[in-house]
């Protein structure tokens, strides 16, 4: 799992950018913090394990790292959402609000989803 | 420490049956076909429609067991019922997902890694391939398993042991279902279910009978005319008021079906009754039809009109007219009584209970009138009427003065000559009235029937099987100690091609938690003979066409036996013997020509069930050219379905 610092913007948006670049690499975004997100990335990652080569968990304490595009894009513009599944091709494919995120069975749809699309 | 026995041997029963899951293959319900020669055929094949001898019995045995096996889903909650289909096909699914899962996570490692060596279409292309391929795979998994599972498949996928987690899931899998097998034999042992069976015999153009089936007998029984729903009676009060209603309902029906029958002897009994009651009423006919007695009446009306100032000559008078009323009453209610009695032999299906009550009505009406009329005719005795003659007398020389002497002398003649026949008709009419107390007969008679049928009719047309707020009505014939039962063909009186539809309910708490309905038709099976009566044509050597005659033929048939061989159930007639069905036999002809009677007899050979027939004989009451060829239809055979439809 990537978890991107807080304390460095510049290293952090860097970090997510080459995270989601990786073309051969299905990307589960966790966004926020503060009210369990630590949770779901942590069982995110239990799922990412299963497939670890093309499965890969980044999380995304700090929301002030992404542009105002990418938080409509990813977050749908609901703060509710806290996880966002890309696929290969980056394209934000499944998104998931709190209360779906804490369990692992969504979150492995999630991946599954993005690898089919 | 105390032993319970009972859990061990279900335990070591249990435990054995899991690691033999084949032997838990055994259907609830199996029949054994019982032959007249002493087979025994087991039914083996899992079919709800069997084809059995008319000479058979079935016997039914239950394997409350292997309720918690086959049908466990039955036993279990609903949600394990919804699921039970989807196990066998996850437990197949698991079994591709263990071994082609970790296959394609290798390959789509090994492709990654090539990917990021050196690009290359093909590869990403089958990258991709397999990306698609496991996810496919593996959200079939989480589809089927997450509606009832969910808490062991996030227990599996929180477990970081990917190369076992479908390992895990099909073992969780297996738990579930040895779950169910517990908890259904908790069921049984717990005697919360209860067993019903029940059998109906349909025969075609009869109504539906329950048939006596030992240890189940009428736990629920079947429909009948006057109750067309079936009847579910599960107390003991119920079973006892079901038998009863049908039982009269049998004696109600045999008793206007009887009534029909001119041998029977109740026929007979109301054939002589009526022959009476339309003498009777001829008598009565005759009297008050010859109009002597009216113009009697009359007369003394007319004379005693001249009278009038003497009180009891008025007295009479009032009388007279009175009767005269009274017996066209009488006249008019016999009449309506004649055309009752003769309905009741013309009409079968006249309902008891309207006739009984137009004749507790008449009755009523007549015995009044019987009693007045009685009573008005008792009040004019001999001695009174000697009495008026006297008084008459005696007040004619006051009469005289007045009256002309044509009325004298009509009056003097009248009291000398008509007083006689007066009295004579009044005594008739009296005895007559007393002959009439036969209409008792015919209302006690009818009474009986009414009372039946009354009671027949209160009888709601379903009785509701107790429901879940009074299970202490349900009776307590627990699924554990279901016996077994036969269904006894030969005691029954059953014809080819008869339905005996078994019915096996096994209820929790008045809830149908199991049903079986197996449907079992009577054949014919071996060498059977049967007799038709036909209308053909036949052509004599004698004759230059065809001309119509009739004929009857005894005809032979064979069925072979179904019998099973390797697995499958062979013989039993199929097309051959059941449709075409061929039959050979004997024929005998009756030739009609130029007004005398001639026989044939030769040999038939039949189709299609005797509707069809062929045949060659000889007519022995030609001499030379004998031979005649026919071809007709048996004419039962195609009048039967006809007289089905109209019945």
């Amino acid at each position: 799992m990537l978890i991107l610092p807080t304390d460095n913007k510049e290293k952090a948006r860097n970090l997510l950018d080459l995270a989601i670049a990786d073309k051969y690499t299905i990307t589960m975004l966790v966004l926020g913090d503060g009210q369990g997100e630590d949770q779901i990335a942590s069982k995110a990652d239990i799922r990412a394990q299963a497939l670890a080569s093309t499965r890969r968990v980044v999380w995304v304490r700090d929301l002030s790292l992404l542009t105002e595009d990418e938080r409509l894009s990813y977050r749908k513009g609901s703060e509710d959402v806290v996880v966002c599944t890309l696929n290969l091709d980056d394209k934000p494919v499944v998104h998931l609000d709190r209360v779906k995120a804490r369990n692992i069975i969504d979150l492995e749809l999630a991946f599954l989803k993005a690898q089919q699309e | 420490m105390k032993i319970n026995f009972k859990r061990v041997v279900i335990s070591l029963f249990l435990m054995a049956v899991l690691i033999l899951p084949l032997f838990g293959q055994e259907s609830f319900i199996t029949f054994v076909e019982c032959t007249e020669e002493g087979r025994d055929n087991p039914l083996l094949e899992n079919k709800s429609r069997y084809d059995v001898d008319i000479n058979s019995s079935v016997e039914v045995t239950f394997h409350p067991i292997a309720l918690t096996f086959d049908d466990s889903y039955f036993l279990s909650s609903p949600k394990i019922k919804r699921l039970r289909e989807e196990l066998s096909k996850l437990t197949e699914l698991l079994a591709v997902a263990r071994s082609d899962i970790p296959e394609y996570v290798r390959s789509i490692n090994s492709l990654r890694m090539q990917l990021v060596e050196e690009y290359s279409f093909e590869v990403e292309e089958r990258f991709r391939t397999m990306l698609k391929a496991h996810a496919f795979l593996y959200e079939k998994v989480i589809d089927i398993l997450r509606p009832s599972y969910e808490e062991r498949l996030i227990e599996v996928l929180s477990t970081p042991d990917y190369d076992d987690e479908f390992s895990l899931l099909a073992e969780h899998i297996n738990n579930i279902q040895k779950e169910s097998y517990v908890e259904a034999l908790s069921l049984i042992e717990n005697n919360e279910l209860t067993l019903n069976v029940w059998c109906i015999h349909v025969s075609k153009g009869k109504e539906p009978t329950a048939i006596h089936l030992s240890n189940y007998d009428y736990l629920e029984a079947g429909s009948l005319n006057i109750m067309p729903k079936v009847i579910v009676a599960r107390t003991k009060e119920e079973d006892s008021y079901l038998k009863e209603s049908i039982m009269f309902h049998e004696d109600l029906r045999k008793f206007l079906k009887d009534l029909s029958d001119e041998d029977s002897e109740i026929h007979q009994t109301f054939r002589q009754l009526r022959k009476q009651f339309f003498s009777d009423l001829k008598d009565f006919e005759d009297l008050f039809g010859s109009r002597d007695l009216q113009n009697l009446l009359y007369e003394i009306n007319e004379a005693i009109k001249q009278l009038i100032f003497r009180k009891e000559i008025g007295a009479l008078k009032d009388t007279s007219e009175e009767l005269l009323g009274e017996l066209e009453d009488i006249f008019s209610l016999m009449n309506e009584h004649s055309l009752l009695v003769e309905g009741l032999f013309k009409q079968k299906d006249v309902d008891p209970i309207i006739v009984y009550d137009m004749l507790s009505d008449r009755m009523s009406r007549f015995d009044d009138l019987k009693s007045e009329l009685s009573e008005a005719a008792s009040s004019i005795q001999i001695e009174r009427i000697k009495d008026l003659v006297v008084q008459f007398d005696s007040s004619k020389e006051e009469a005289v003065t007045f009256l002309p002497d044509d009325l004298l002398r009509r009056i003097d003649e009248f009291v000398k000559d008509k007083s006689q026949s007066w009295i004579t008709s009044f005594s008739n009419i009296k005895k007559i009235l007393d002959k009439y107390s036969i209409f008792s007969f015919y209302k006690s008679a009818f009474e009986g029937l009414a009372q039946r049928a009354s009671f027949v009719k209160t009888i709601p047309e379903e009785v509701e099987p107790p429901k879940d707020h009074k299970p202490e009505r349900i009776r307590d014939v627990a699924l554990e100690e279901a016996l077994p039962t036969v269904i006894d063909i030969p005691r029954t009186n059953r014809q080819e091609n008869d339905i005996y539809n078994l019915y096996v309910r096994v209820y929790r708490k008045g809830a149908i938690m199991y049903g079986n309905d197996c449907t079992f038709r009577i054949k014919k099976y071996g060498f059977y003979s049967k007799w038709t009566g036909n209308l053909i044509f036949a052509k004599g050597e004698w004759q230059n066409s065809f001309q119509p005659a009739t004929s009857v033929s005894w005809i032979l048939h064979h069925r072979s036996r179904p019998k099973e061989k390797k697995g499958n159930i062979k013989g039993g007639g199929g097309i051959l013997g059941n449709v075409i069905n061929l039959g050979i036999g004997l024929n005998s002809v009756v030739f009609s020509t130029d007004g005398e009677i001639e026989y044939g007899m030769g040999i038939a050979i039949t189709f299609l069930n005797d509707i069809l027939q062929v045949g060659y004989g000889m007519n022995f009451q030609k001499e030379g050219r004998r031979g005649y060829f026919f071809i007709g239809a048996s004419l039962f055979d195609l009048l039967k379905p006809t007289r089905e439809n109209s019945d």
